[in-house]
């Protein structure tokens, strides 16, 4: 097992990390920048290096500096949590070069998995199911129109050069395929320069449902459920939940068990997660993160299983200390991500916090890095606390919830707590009746109220 | 710069500089060795060091002062 770890991040996860850490016995390296000097992460870790002034590329993610650190300090692995460098094969890469462990994936898969096209091939491959369409690009009607039929309506025509939404038709049917692929290979043509455009089946009402998987990168490998993250803003999740209100036992066990065979034909290392599209029974695979996830807690109540100390384990050559029929799910969580923005425009609100009192009681946890006196600086994230509720049931559960988030007072800055107290009162939340789109339609909708 | 920081170009050898030295802009002041490589921190005008805050061999992190060059 290692003695020390540099942890190469900041805020709650930075505090996440360092808890696994503690538990273990292991020492722990924080680093920070000149505006962080001041943060909890540094002041409970054993040692702290000041890596970089506060612009996050002159300080989180200046490498030679994170090495420099992990040298003078003696560290022999470093966790890079989320974000920053958690998904960089070349920091992964120069760490291995100097021997230090990096807590996460091999560079390799990091890489490939980083690659969307790559992405989805490896997962197709894998027996993984992705979203039909057409296997590359389509010239004629005909041809679109013979590939439509076989996927089903309605479809997507997509630029093969896209992004951004741009060249992005819509065909319900036959009838309207013709003019969806002329107005997409005219848009795709201008925005683009190139009028290539691809067929992919179209899903208007999916929601977000993901996979966790652990492996030993040696070809043992398991999966802890799903998480239903559908709940978004702007791609950004802000509700999780574990089980999803979508799946029941057998689903569950049979994308999980398709999903830890994949890792395992992969030799897939530490935690992972597979992303899916799922709608009408069926997953269609987005794409899959080799990182620690901001959710994983959500995991971590129902299975009662620390990601981060099974991370840490096997970055340092143990084997998996679980087998697929040692992991159960037990009752039901929910996270809530608490950001320091207004909670109707998400304007982002840095400042002192004058007052803190975060909820407790059976089954609330609080994984976050804030204080009273505090004060959130102004360069990183909005993040400020995810408050993470378990109940026996999903009732019980949003019963919790619903009482935590009044107990919770952040004051002198302002916070999304009054919208998750909206959204635990809301009909349909409490059914559990939502897809992608939501809550952008719930938040279009009270803005128009006004 | 985070690393370890020098105060002589190698193990027992005279350093480059003392409290009182007079210096030249671009004089190697100390090393700050990162990652295998030596840095040689250059001073950025002239003038006379009056206060040396490092110890040689000292690991060193982003913004910590080295020295008082007047």
């Amino acid at each position: 097992m290692f003695d020390k770890i540099l942890i190469a991040n900041r805020g709650e996860i930075a505090l996440r990390v360092l808890r696994a850490c503690k538990e273990l016995g292991i020492a722990t390296v924080a680093v920070h920048s000149t505006a962080d000097a001041e943060a909890m992460h540094v002041k409970l870790a054993d040692e702290s290096v000041c890596v970089g002034p506060p612009p996050a590329r002159e300080s989180y993610l200046n490498i030679p500096s994170l090495l420099a650190a992990c040298e003078i300090t003696g560290a022999e692995a470093v966790h890079p949590g989320y974000g920053f460098l958690a998904e960089n094969a070349r920091f992964a890469e120069i760490l291995r070069d100097h021997g230090i462990k990096f807590i996460g994936p091999a560079p390799e898969h990091i890489r490939l998995m980083g690659d969307k096209i790559e992405a989805k091939r490896t997962a197709k491959r894998l027996g993984i199911p992705v979203v039909p369409g057409s296997e590359g690009g389509v010239t004629s009607d005909a041809e679109a129109l013979k590939i439509a039929r076989a996927i089903g309506f309605p479809v997507l025509v997509k630029a093969a050069a896209g992004g951004g939404g741009r060249g992005m038709k819509v065909a319900q049917d036959e009838g309207s395929l013709s003019t969806a692929l002329s107005t997409a290979r005219s848009e795709a043509k201008a925005a683009f320069g190139s009028d290539a455009v691809y067929l992919e089946k179209f899903l208007a009402h999916p929601r977000h449902i993901e996979i966790q998987a652990l492996g030993d990168g040696r070809g043992k490998a398991v999966h802890l459920g799903e998480r239903d993250c559908s709940l978004q803003r702007r791609h950004q999740k802000v509700w999780e939940e574990s089980p999803s209100p979508a799946l029941n036992a057998e689903s569950r066990a049979k994308i999980g068990e398709r999903v830890a065979a994949a890792m395992r034909e992969l030799k897939y290392l530490s935690a992972g997660t597979v992303e899916f599209l799922y709608q009408d029974s069926e997953f269609y695979f987005i794409e899959m993160n080799t990182r620690l996830q901001v959710e994983h807690p959500v995991t971590e109540m129902i299975t009662g299983i620390d990601l981060v100390n099974e991370q840490i384990r096997i970055a340092a050559g143990n084997p998996l200390s679980i087998t697929q029929g040692d992991i159960a799910f037990d009752g039901h969580a929910i996270e809530c991500r608490v950001n320091a923005e207004n909670p109707r425009t998400f304007a982002p609100s840095p400042g002192r916090i004058s007052y803190y009192y975060p909820p407790g009681g059976l089954g609330v946890r609080i994984d976050s890095a804030i204080y009273q006196g505090y004060t959130i600086p102004p360069f990183y994230d909005s993040l400020i606390g995810k408050l993470i509720v378990h109940g026996k049931t999903r009732n019980e559960c949003l019963s919790r919830l619903r009482r935590s988030l009044d107990e919770y007072v952040v004051d002198g800055i302002e916070t999304t707590l009054p919208l998750f107290r909206a959204l635990v009162r809301h009909r349909e939340i409490i059914d559990g009746n939502y897809d992608i789109h939501w809550l952008e339609r719930y938040l279009a909708g009270a803005d128009s109220a006004e | 710069m985070v690393g370890t920081a020098y105060l002589a170009p190698e193990p027992g050898a005279k350093p480059f500089i003392e409290e009182g030295s007079e210096v030249t802009a671009g004089q190697t002041l100390v090393i700050v060795e990162a990652m295998k490589t030596m840095n040689a921190i250059p001073a950025p005008r002239a003038g006379k060091v009056t206060r040396i805050m490092v110890e040689d061999g000292q690991p060193v992190e982003f913004g910590e002062p080295l020295l008082i060059l007047e």
